[in-house]
């Protein structure tokens, strides 16, 4: 009965580590990375959701490398694993701002990792992208660039 | 067919095809004794799968283990034990396995029984009350598949309600085994009827005598009742079994909706030896060994006037319903930590009865747990999350019925409860955030006309926070039909007075925030603020909590962020209650407008151990937020100031243990003191909604922490003995006494 705890199959590539401590780390984890956000869903909206599961410790948002705004990601922490549990089975999946966000386990907020990683400063999923999702700019970047080159991204 | 097939790919060799209906030629090699367990442990637990090809199962199981009793038996009896504990409502599948066994194992029959009647003992003697249940139902099944002889079954349901005639034994006791009893009798009632038609009688007026004559329905049970009136359905749950058992008895014993998966074997059963089942005694009544169940009420929200018309459900004294609901009410057990699991074996049972309005059944089950009394046990977000799975995977039927159901709930809301209230507003919000809000509200206008404390009026009110909270205030606004102008809540900002340089201390805070933006040392601050001595301490710490929140005023992160950075200086200004007191004052008044930032931040404060939790409870029942505390957000933050005092670890666990006592004492002394100055704004207005929210809230507290509230009961009666004026408030405090014994 832990399909909805279970760890994806995520990797965090730059975590000081071997997998299997990663690993060790992401099954006590009290800390949630939550994804698919829109850029404009604010730190209160996130705290009310992920607060019907239990004490929010802190929440850092994810930010655009060089722009400093929110890029569409968070880190959601709670005092307990149970609560933290509780968010991955009754909230990932679910409507946050009218968008499914997914939540799933992170190692634990390190500087650093609260910034995108791709190479406009977002996050990598935004740079190759082909849809268009009004709530994350657009077009991925890749694409945006194509379209209207020269376009200041920064 | 298809499920012989699965077995034998799951045996480490594979057999030849067998022919249907003959006992294999080569059965697979046995000498890993594990993984022959593991087959054996693995079809015992699939029998409770309740699908239709249970009747191969059953069989296929049965000849799996005939060769191998000698060496698997008492694996296979305890592994037996643990699925009917778990399963209770599949005692008649298993009970059919048992029973194809003793068909040819005689001796395995009389060894089961024994095992079972010992366990039963057992679990009564340990207080496991779910796993007695369950052994006595599947006892009661071994009697329909011919493993136990009817009239052996009569005896140990007459030695379980000697218990009832105890007139000494508390009522609890007496109540429970009563229950044991009638919880049998949908399973065995026709057999009973059949054979013992004499002794069935006997039995029936023996538990009549104790549920009309002898049983008293106090016990705080009035506390439990979700409905203040008498209009929407509440059944104490054994008055509700009892009058269902009556129908059935007028009925002659003819039930319809328990699954009896022995039927098509009755030929083979028939031919069995019957067992004699060994002699019990019910445990004798020992004061404070074991709690027994508290009472509790059954929830109906619809009629069946509002089920569709070509749909139909047992109407609430059929005992169809009880096994309807028992059913939904174990797989939500079961499987509620994984909704996807959960909600497709809902539909699985909704599917396996398409005549029943199956969906208004399981929404009223849910949602009758989620607002249950004295607390639910599970997280409102779990049935929030299980619904919208639901809605997900049959999008033309449950949408429809939870919009039913929510239109239902809000029409009988002024007699609500106050703690369901907040879990009906919390669970609502979270489910339209998931539809964009979608919903027709001028079918609530009625609430526009309403006073404003009257609780149609605070459920539309504190709704449109809590779908602010998780949207935004412009959406909300928008969202609204101009009628309900007078609910919608206010703009949610900062107002930060001091920006008025003719305020006393904006002169201080024009330095601080100087001082603040070219990055100054905190120690810095401390000075500052010492240095302005013409102004009195507690304006000192307005001025410089305020000017905090005003530069995070941001989001949260900002907030946070500045209250680290200076927590030195918090921590220092402090230094006793009235500052600590201050620094809430300043934050009410910065963020009047946002009942989450308060919330939050003034949570924080006490996280970060700069406010006292004592000091929150003092300020939430300070006279001069009298018109606050009948909101919600302030009674969160009450019960955050009590989890954190129960859970983080500081001192000793004594020292917390006393600790958590104090709080709650404090809390109850200062709510009380509230409540009886209280006077009413009108005299015109019969209800006093005011009382009633504050009451009901607090009542809410207390259920919220049932177990340590128990170590103060004494000190909580000497505060109801002591409330002359206030009959009410004295009642409910008893009532309350009485329940959590």
């Amino acid at each position: 009965m832990t399909a909805s705890i279970d760890l994806s199959s995520y990797r965090d590539q730059h975590f000081k580590g071997s997998r299997s401590e990663q690993e060790r780390s992401l099954r006590d984890s009290t800390t949630l990375y939550v994804g698919n956000l829109s850029f404009y869903t604010t730190e209160e909206q996130i705290h009310e959701l992920f607060s019907r599961c239990g004490d929010v410790r802190i929440i850092v948002m994810g930010l655009d490398k060089y722009k400093k705004t929110p890029c569409g990601f968070c880190f959601v922490e709670y005092y307990t694993r149970a609560e933290a549990e509780a968010a991955m089975r009754f909230v990932n999946g679910t409507r946050l701002d009218d968008r499914l966000i997914r939540v799933d386990w992170d190692a634990g907020f390190v500087e650093g990792r609260q910034y995108g990683r791709g190479k406009t400063g977002g996050q990598v999923r935004d740079e190759y992208r082909t849809d268009y999702d009004a709530g994350r700019g657009g077009y991925g970047k890749l694409l945006s660039q194509k379209i209207a080159p020269n376009t200041d991204n920064r | 067919m298809n499920s012989r097939r699965r077995w034998r790919e799951e045996s480490p060799e594979d057999a030849e095809p067998v022919e249907m209906g003959s006992r294999p030629s080569k059965m697979p090699r046995r000498n890993d004794h594990k993984e022959v367990m593991g087959t054996i442990e693995n079809l015992m637990v699939k029998l409770s799968d309740n699908s239709a090809t249970v009747q191969g199962r059953i069989e296929d199981l049965s000849y799996y283990v005939a060769d191998t009793l000698h060496i698997y038996k008492w694996d296979i009896l305890r592994i037996l034990v643990e699925c009917v504990a778990s399963h209770p409502m599949q005692s008649g599948a298993y009970a059919t396995f048992v029973g194809l066994v003793n068909v040819r194992d005689y001796e395995f029959g009389g060894e089961c029984l024994n095992c079972l009647v010992q366990q039963l003992l057992k679990s009564l003697l340990e207080g496991e009350w779910t796993k007695a249940r369950s052994l006595v139902l599947l006892l009661a099944d071994l009697v329909n598949t011919s493993v136990l002889t009817v009239g052996s079954m009569l005896q140990l349901l007459n030695a379980l309600a000697n218990v009832c005639e105890e007139e000494a034994s508390p009522q609890r006791r007496r109540d429970f085994y009563a229950h044991l009893v009638l919880a049998t009798l949908p399973l065995i009632g026709r057999e009973l009827y059949e054979k013992k038609e004499v002794a069935l009688q006997a039995l029936i007026k023996r538990l009549q005598l104790y549920m009309k004559k002898e049983r008293t329905c106090t016990d705080g049970v009035r506390l439990l009742r979700i409905w203040s009136n008498g209009d929407v359905p509440q059944y104490d749950y054994l008055e509700l079994l009892w009058q269902q058992i009556t129908r059935l008895l007028r009925d002659n014993w003819i039930e319809q909706e328990l699954l009896r998966p022995y039927a098509p074997f009755d030929e083979t059963l028939s031919t069995a030896l019957q067992h004699h089942l060994p002699a019990l005694e019910p445990p004798r009544y020992e004061p404070d060994t074991v709690t027994y169940p508290r009472p509790w009420l059954v929830f109906r929200l619809f009629e069946v006037s509002d089920f569709p018309p070509d749909m139909r459900m047992p109407d609430e004294l059929d005992i169809g319903r009880h096994a309807i609901e028992s059913h939904i009410l174990e797989t939500l057990e079961l499987y509620h930590l994984e909704r996807k699991v959960c909600a497709e074996r809902l539909l699985a049972y909704c599917v396996a009865r398409p005549t029943l309005a199956m969906e208004h059944c399981i929404v009223e089950v849910l949602l009758g747990q989620m607002l249950q009394l004295p607390s639910s046990p599970l997280l409102t977000i779990n049935y929030g999350a299980l619904l919208i799975e639901l809605c997900k995977l049959v999008p033309d039927k449950f949408p429809r019925v939870v919009a039913q159901a929510a239109d239902m709930l809000f029409t009988q809301l002024e007699y609500m409860n106050a703690s369901s209230f907040d879990r009906f507003v919390n669970w609502f919000s979270h489910h339209l955030s998931n539809f964009r809000y979608q919903w027709n509200w001028q079918d609530w206008e009625s609430c526009t006309t309403v006073p404003e404390l009257h609780p149609s009026s605070m459920f539309v009110r504190e709704l449109l926070k809590k779908c602010m909270r998780l949207s935004y205030y412009q959406h909300v606004v928008q969202m609204m039909p101009i009628s309900f102008a007078a609910l919608l809540p206010v703009s949610p900002d900062p107002n930060f007075k001091y920006i008025n340089e003719l305020l006393p201390g904006a002169k201080l805070a024009k330095h601080l925030l100087e001082a603040i933006r070219s990055k100054c040392a905190p120690e810095l601050l401390g000075g500052l603020v010492e240095s302005t001595t013409e102004l009195e301490d507690a304006l000192k710490i307005n001025v410089l909590m305020q000017t905090f929140l005003h530069l995070g005023c941001k989001s949260f992160t900002h907030i946070f962020s500045i209250f680290s950075k200076f927590q030195a200086v918090l921590k220092m200004l402090a230094c006793n209650d009235a500052n600590q007191m201050s620094m809430l004052s300043a934050l009410f008044e910065l963020w009047a407008s946002n009942e989450q930032v308060k919330l939050v931040v003034a949570d924080k404060l006490m996280k970060m151990q700069i406010v006292g939790a004592h000091v929150i409870v003092a300020w939430v029942f300070d006279p001069t937020l009298k018109q606050e505390l009948v909101k919600m957000y302030m009674w969160e933050l009450l019960n955050l100031t009590v989890k954190y005092t129960k859970f983080h670890r500081r001192d000793s666990e004594q020292d917390q243990d006393s600790r958590l006592e104090a709080l709650l004492l404090n809390i109850v002394q200062s709510c009380v003191q509230v409540l009886t100055k209280h006077q009413p704004a009108s005299q015109a207005l019969e209800i006093d909604y005011w009382f009633d929210w504050v009451q009901g809230r607090l009542q809410q507290l207390l259920f919220n922490y049932m177990d340590d509230v128990r170590n103060i009961s004494s000190k909580l009666r000497q505060i109801a003995s002591e409330l002359e004026e206030c009959k009410r408030l004295a009642n409910m405090i008893n009532d309350y006494l009485d329940y959590i014994q």
